[in-house]
């Protein structure tokens, strides 16, 4: 149970990792953001010693991480805003900031 | 207690008071950060006296422990300290911040808070939260003011922050469900056992290495640095990448004292020269002054990361040359940002050839890139010195002198890279050269007071080395 939990997470993470680092489009990384905070809160429910700390922890991880999710929304839609089309973070700004 | 989550709670209260304040926000931020480094000064005093102070807050199981040494003081202190320079600097470069100024009151003092959180986090959860804090503010604070470039430095930059987060995260869930606590001081002899406390240990060491960076997961920092705010680019160049390297000095040394018998310290000690080397050719290659210093910072991060090997060989010189580096370097990198981004709004332009008789020009704005370059590279009678002495000592009296000649190397590609900016600062003025923008002497006297603070660091340590020394894992070095 725990191995196999701990390669879906482990999945989860750098599937959610890969795609949130290149993926040059909004979804894809979004996406990817989702897979790796549900691996976070995936593992904190499996690995609390007790119901309660798994409720605790697995609420305060996933508030937390929906709260990240959505700044990385905010950011992602200025850009749209501001530009007309989705961010590009293939291309390094450094080159033409 | 009170004293101790008083340096959080004047923070996240000021955060709170100038988000809702509809004038004066600078003064009111500027009295709030004062208020937080009289706090840290108190508190650092009351160590001294007392003794290192642990505070639990919250119920048995899910307590926040905040660990009040002298590592987590000197680093409160100087982050308020930079911030209140930092306050003023953007309060008189106003007019060249952009328009959603007042975010940037707010938003950094919730930095504030979290760096805070962070260098007294005595337990995973609590620096996990704190890393958070640090992640959202500081990404927020590198897009501030708009512009594509920003957006998208400030986008990768969170979302590195954000897959280190959660691996962070999964590790601090590995270490409760093998240890049963999450608290660093329980932890020593618990995690290296089994393969879970083991994997754990790993990913917990892997997010912190990408949120400091160190090469090559440096990936999002030289944009973020380079195209943030002047008054922005200081905080996080200065504090936000010590925050990770001190909770991963304390997982270590703390947390798993048995690593010593591991190879693992000697590949963060490699990663650390790969950092030195790369970084400070990455520094001489590029023409863009902040990216000049983005690259320094890279490369400076890597001397804290090659303490590690020395450090759990229970060198004492080591703990000491690498906190006192990481409090050493922020004065005069903060100030070398500030004096830059003013010469470049000066001058003209923010290439190494843009500063072309800057020396003559504007003289109070050159020369903070004076004192802070002595104090990078590590001459004497400089905080910097003081840092790279322990370093090369400890490298030596553990038999670990390939770590000495890896500085000794640094130091001079410091050298030559700082020398290009003084070198084109002292050079003569151009004769096509347009008259420099006329504006206030503040942002000039506030770069030139950091720098000269790390130069009192290395004429009077004794001060810092002193408070170093309070709950110190590793016990004091002898010092005058």
């Amino acid at each position: 149970m725990a191995t196999a939990t701990g390669a879906i997470a482990a999945a989860l993470l750098l599937g959610g990792a890969f795609g949130v680092f290149r993926s040059s489009r909004r979804r894809g990384r979004l996406l990817g953001l989702a897979g790796v905070a549900l691996a976070g809160v995936t593992v904190t429910l499996v690995a609390a010693p007790d119901l309660t700390s798994a409720v605790t922890l697995g609420a305060v991880s996933a508030a937390t991480l929906t709260g990240l999710l959505a700044v990385a929304r905010v950011l992602e839609a200025a850009g749209r805003r501001q530009h007309g089309q989705e961010l590009d973070l293939q291309r390094d700004p450094l080159r033409w900031g | 207690m009170g004293l101790t989550l008083s340096l959080l709670a004047l923070p996240a209260l000021g955060a709170i008071a100038t988000a809702l304040a509809t004038r004066r926000r600078p003064a009111l931020a500027m009295v709030v950060t004062t208020a937080t480094l009289v706090a840290g000064l108190v508190h650092a005093r009351a160590i001294l006296t007392d003794g290192a102070v642990t505070v639990v807050v919250g119920t048995d199981r899910l307590a926040a422990v905040l660990a009040a040494d002298g590592l987590a003081i000197g680093l409160v202190v100087l982050s308020s300290a930079v911030l209140l320079a930092a306050t003023g600097f953007a309060t008189a470069q106003r007019a060249t911040m952009g328009p959603p100024l007042a975010s940037f009151w707010p938003l950094s003092l919730v930095l504030l808070t979290g760096l805070h959180g962070l260098f007294l986090a005595g337990d995973l959860f609590t620096a996990y939260l704190m890393l958070e804090v640090v992640a959202v503010a500081g990404a927020v604070l590198v897009a501030f003011g708009g512009g594509h470039a920003r957006l998208v430095a400030g986008t990768r930059y969170f979302y590195a922050e954000l897959v280190a987060s959660v691996t962070f995260l999964v590790g601090t869930a590995l270490v409760w469900s093998v240890a049963g606590t999450v608290v660093i001081a329980e932890l020593p002899g618990q995690l290296t056992g089994s393969t879970t406390g083991r994997v754990a240990l790993a990913l917990l060491t892997v997010g912190l290495l990408l949120k400091v960076p160190v090469v090559p997961l440096h990936f999002w920092l030289p944009a973020a640095h380079t195209l943030a705010p002047s008054a922005v680019s200081p905080l996080l160049s200065a504090l936000v990448v010590k925050s990770a390297f001190v909770v991963l000095l304390r997982l270590w040394i703390t947390g798993a004292p048995e690593l010593t018998a591991t190879a693992v310290a000697p590949l963060v000690g490699a990663l650390g020269a790969v950092a030195i080397l790369w970084g400070g050719v990455s520094a001489l290659r590029a023409t863009p002054v902040k990216v000049v210093v983005a690259y320094s910072t890279v490369a400076q991060l890597g001397l804290l990361l090659l303490a590690v090997p020395m450090v759990v060989d229970g060198s004492a010189e080591a703990w000491v040359g690498g906190v006192v580096h990481a409090i050493a370097h922020a004065l005069p990198k903060a100030a070398l940002l500030m004096a830059v981004a003013v010469l470049a709004h000066q001058l003209g332009g923010d290439s190494v050839d843009h500063l072309a008789g800057a020396a003559t020009r504007r003289p109070i704005a050159a020369f903070p890139i004076g004192i802070a370059a002595v104090s990078l590279i590590g001459l004497p009678p400089t905080g910097g010195f003081v840092a790279k002495w322990y370093l090369v000592v400890a490298s030596i009296s553990t038999g670990q002198w390939w770590w000495a000649a890896t500085i000794v190397v640094g130091s001079l590609l410091t050298a030559a890279y700082l020398a290009r900016l003084l070198q084109r600062s002292f050079a003569a003025v151009p004769s096509d050269a347009a008259s420099p923008r006329p504006r206030g002497r503040a942002p000039d006297v506030i770069a030139l007071t950091l720098a000269s603070a790390g130069l009192l660091l290395g004429l009077y340590p004794n001060g810092l080395l002193r408070l170093l020394e309070v709950g110190a894992p590793l016990g004091g070095v002898a010092h005058g």
